[in-house]
């Protein structure tokens, strides 16, 4: 059976194929926060929502996202720098505990941890790590990309109508789909491109994958505004208030449960306190909320369009970067067939309104599931039997070794990205992973194998000049030469002369 | 014995008058004294006679004044069905309640072992959430209804948060509190004598009905006073 882990940046669920487990002492979800408490003790979940600011560390895995290795928090000693791993190993082993409780062994195999699909290898590798020391039986094939599992979270539920019953879908039984997963959270956006196809549509492939630190948050700061500007116009000027930055927490609270509130409303009273602001009732409307989140939104486009451009290198009949970051939006969304919103501001509904107007009509716009946030943890359960290729940051090592294994040099690091987005939008000519013998420090004589080491549950069948990648010969030289093309080319210059090569498992695209 | 025990004196009595014979109360109290009670122990026949109601082998028959008592072939024990009928339909004495209560606990326990879901600490803790779920609803309601009073909000924001609050529930109002409309009996109960259909109605309370999926549950009718003009 396999279980899911789905640790969030506020949220961290649990899930078996049934459905989400519940490890929260209200909510089904365990608040991703950790921190101490007056005396010292360390406190995980809701117990340290109660915790004042500094002593809490909220949002934890973000700092993965950001590379820090440590965070300030206020201890009975001071201030102090406190190792992210660490805190981050004590609320999966408080996950782990819980789910324990209610039946579910996270620490037998066959458990599924999600993971953005923007991090690297060595961002995976930490959060490995501090899983694995949670009691977590983990490797890096136990990692699946957040957008996949929000992805399969609606294939497992749609199997039916999309593949097993013609009348019930849209599509061939065994047509490919691209899909763009726009997953909108508290404090990130991650916008994927992924192909499903395969038998009932059971192989996922990342084709590119983006990310920005921009989301709910953003939106929160500019209802504030907005509610303070509409209270300018009742005569309340807040910054001549006694307590101006206990006006703005009101009123960023406010915020928040407006924009919940206008999810399936189109107005609602304004929550303000009349000892702060006096008896001033204000109703705020789904067109102003629409209003302040459209410039977001203008940014969230710009993002799925160029993950769409990042997703077109992926065609074996390539166009040149220029040529793809030149295409117009209306074509690059052309052969999109489903959009899936994940995460809880996608559930406002100017989200699916603003795609909905960049997206064909044919594309299917809809919730990954019923509950959005839910999504990742449901689909990790689902992945077994889906096979997942990561094409835009390739889930396999390849190395160099030399002089009988003495020497040895890893010339790609899995879940490296084979191009920026922003090659793409600069338009550069030479869109590939590329690594030199001077760059890697390799011999310039004598002769080195290839090998290939896969971090995911599907093997990497690749051939150089008809012969297998692992364990490809090459000839050393200062000319040596690896590169990668987001289509799955591969080319080799030694010093016998250029090779190419083929990564064979990666869908066909084009 | 009917001084120690005056109820198994009287099932005494009616056991040996048989399944087929039905006693009246003057009956009983003649075979009680024709066993040796003396007379001016009687009065504890009120006790007992209450006792007897609901007795599991005991029928009570005839009408309040003229009430007659049969005893009652041993029967098989109530069904699990039948057990939670009686404890729902009937003021049973506390001894009855516990055995029917057993019964219904033990076709639980059972079905929880053949089956698993029950026992499953997944279900349970699944069940559980849905139970803390709703219970949270209601306290979200209640907290933003006192937020709103306190700050004196007017009664159209009051209504429209609440409203936003039960649709999150699947809740739809049926009316709305001092509108007047037009009696329908089926989403409507009156506040006070019978209303004909049709006739004008003052809302006094609005209603709720549930959409459980496509299934429409009415959870309470719209409250509603007749102002026919009389």
């Amino acid at each position: 059976m396999t279980t899911a882990l789905d640790f969030g940046t506020s949220t961290t669920l649990v899930a078996t194929a049934d459905g989400v487990v519940p490890i929260g002492t209200i909510d089904a979800a365990l608040p991703s926060i950790i921190g101490y408490d007056d005396d010292g003790t360390l406190v995980i979940g809701e117990q340290a929502e109660a915790l004042s600011p500094t002593q809490a560390v909220r949002s934890v895995k973000r700092s993965i996202t950001e590379r820090r290795d440590f965070v300030p928090v206020d201890l009975p000693a001071g201030v102090r720098d406190v190792r992210v791993d660490d805190l981050i190993g004590h609320l999966l082993h408080e996950a782990v505990r819980r789910a324990a409780a209610r039946g579910v062994d996270l620490t037998a195999s066959g458990v599924r941890l999600g993971c953005p699909a923007m991090w690297d290898g060595r961002q995976r590798r930490r959060l490995l790590d501090a899983a694995t020391r949670s009691g977590l039986p983990l490797t890096l094939e136990s990692l699946v990309d957040e957008p996949v599992a929000a992805g399969i979270a609606w294939l497992a539920a749609h199997a039916r109508s999309v593949s097993g019953d013609p009348s019930g879908g849209a599509w061939e039984a065994e047509a490919p789909l691209r899909v763009v997963v726009f997953d909108m959270g508290g404090g990130t956006l991650d916008v994927a491109v992924l192909d499903v196809r395969g038998p009932h549509h059971r192989e996922v492939s990342v084709l590119a994958a983006l990310g920005a630190p921009e989301a709910g948050d953003a939106l929160d700061e500019a209802i504030a505004d907005d509610l303070d500007f509409a209270l300018a116009r009742y005569g309340v000027d807040t910054d001549s208030l006694p307590r101006p930055d206990r006006a703005r927490e009101l009123l960023l609270d406010a915020a928040r449960r407006v924009k919940i509130r206008l999810s399936t409303e189109e107005e609602t009273p304004v929550p303000l306190h009349r000892d702060t602001f006096g008896r001033v009732e204000l109703w705020y409307t789904r067109d102003q909320l629409n209003a302040v989140f459209s410039r977001q939104m203008d940014r969230a486009e710009q993002y799925v369009a160029a993950a769409l451009r990042v997703a077109r290198l992926t065609e074996l009949v390539g166009r040149s970067a220029h040529e793809i970051a030149r295409l117009p939006l209306a074509t690059v969304v052309a052969d999109v067939d489903l959009v899936l919103l994940s995460g809880g501001m996608s559930q406002i509904p100017y989200v699916a309104e603003r795609l909905r107007r960049i997206f064909p009509e044919t594309t299917r716009i809809e919730f990954a599931a019923a509950r959005p946030h839910h999504a990742v943890a449901i689909g990790l359960a689902h992945t077994e039997g889906y096979g997942r290729v990561n094409m835009y940051r390739p889930a396999f090592d390849v190395a160099l070794e030399w002089d009988n294994g003495r020497g040895f040099r890893t010339i790609y690091e899995a879940f490296t990205p084979l191009v920026e987005a922003v090659q793409v939008a600069r338009g550069s000519a030479d869109l590939r992973y590329v690594r030199t013998g001077p760059e890697l420090g390799l011999p310039r004589q004598g002769t080195g194998i290839l090998r290939v080491k896969s971090y995911s549950d599907t093997r990497v069948r690749a051939t150089v000049s008809g012969a297998k990648l692992d364990g490809y010969t090459v000839t050393l030289s200062d000319s040596f030469e690896f590169s990668i093309y987001p289509n799955g080319r591969i080319k080799i210059v030694d010093g016998a002369g250029t090779h190419e090569g083929q990564i064979e498992d990666w869908h066909t695209i084009g | 014995m009917f001084a120690t025990d005056p109820l198994a004196a009287v099932l005494t009595v009616l056991r040996e008058a048989g399944p087929d014979r039905e006693l009246r109360a003057e009956e009983i109290k003649r075979a009680l004294v024709e066993r040796g009670v003396p007379e001016n122990r009687l009065h504890a026949w009120r006790r007992v006679q209450e006792r007897l109601v609901g007795h599991e082998r005991v029928a009570v028959g005839g009408d309040r004044y003229h009430r007659t008592y049969r005893w009652l072939p041993e029967s098989p024990p109530p069904t699990p069905d039948q057990a939670l009928a009686l404890l729902a339909e009937h003021r049973l004495p506390a001894q009855r309640r516990v055995e029917l209560v057993e019964v219904v606990r033990a076709a639980l326990a059972s079905r929880e072992d053949a089956s698993g879901p029950a026992a499953d600490p997944v279900h349970v803790a699944r069940l559980e959430q849905r139970e803390r779920d709703a219970v949270r609803a209601l306290a979200e309601l209640a907290i933003e209804v006192e937020e709103l009073v306190t700050n004196e909000a007017s009664s159209r924001a009051v209504v429209h948060t609440v409203r936003s609050l039960t649709k999150l529930a699947d809740l739809r109002p049926i009316e709305r509190a001092g509108e007047m409309t037009r009696f329908d009996r089926t989403r409507h109960t009156s506040v006070g004598g019978r209303i004909a259909d049709g006739a004008p109605v003052l809302v006094l309370r609005p209603g709720y009905i549930w959409n459980r999926g496509d299934e429409e549950i009415l959870i309470a009718r719209a409250v509603v006073q007749d102002r026919s003009p009389s």
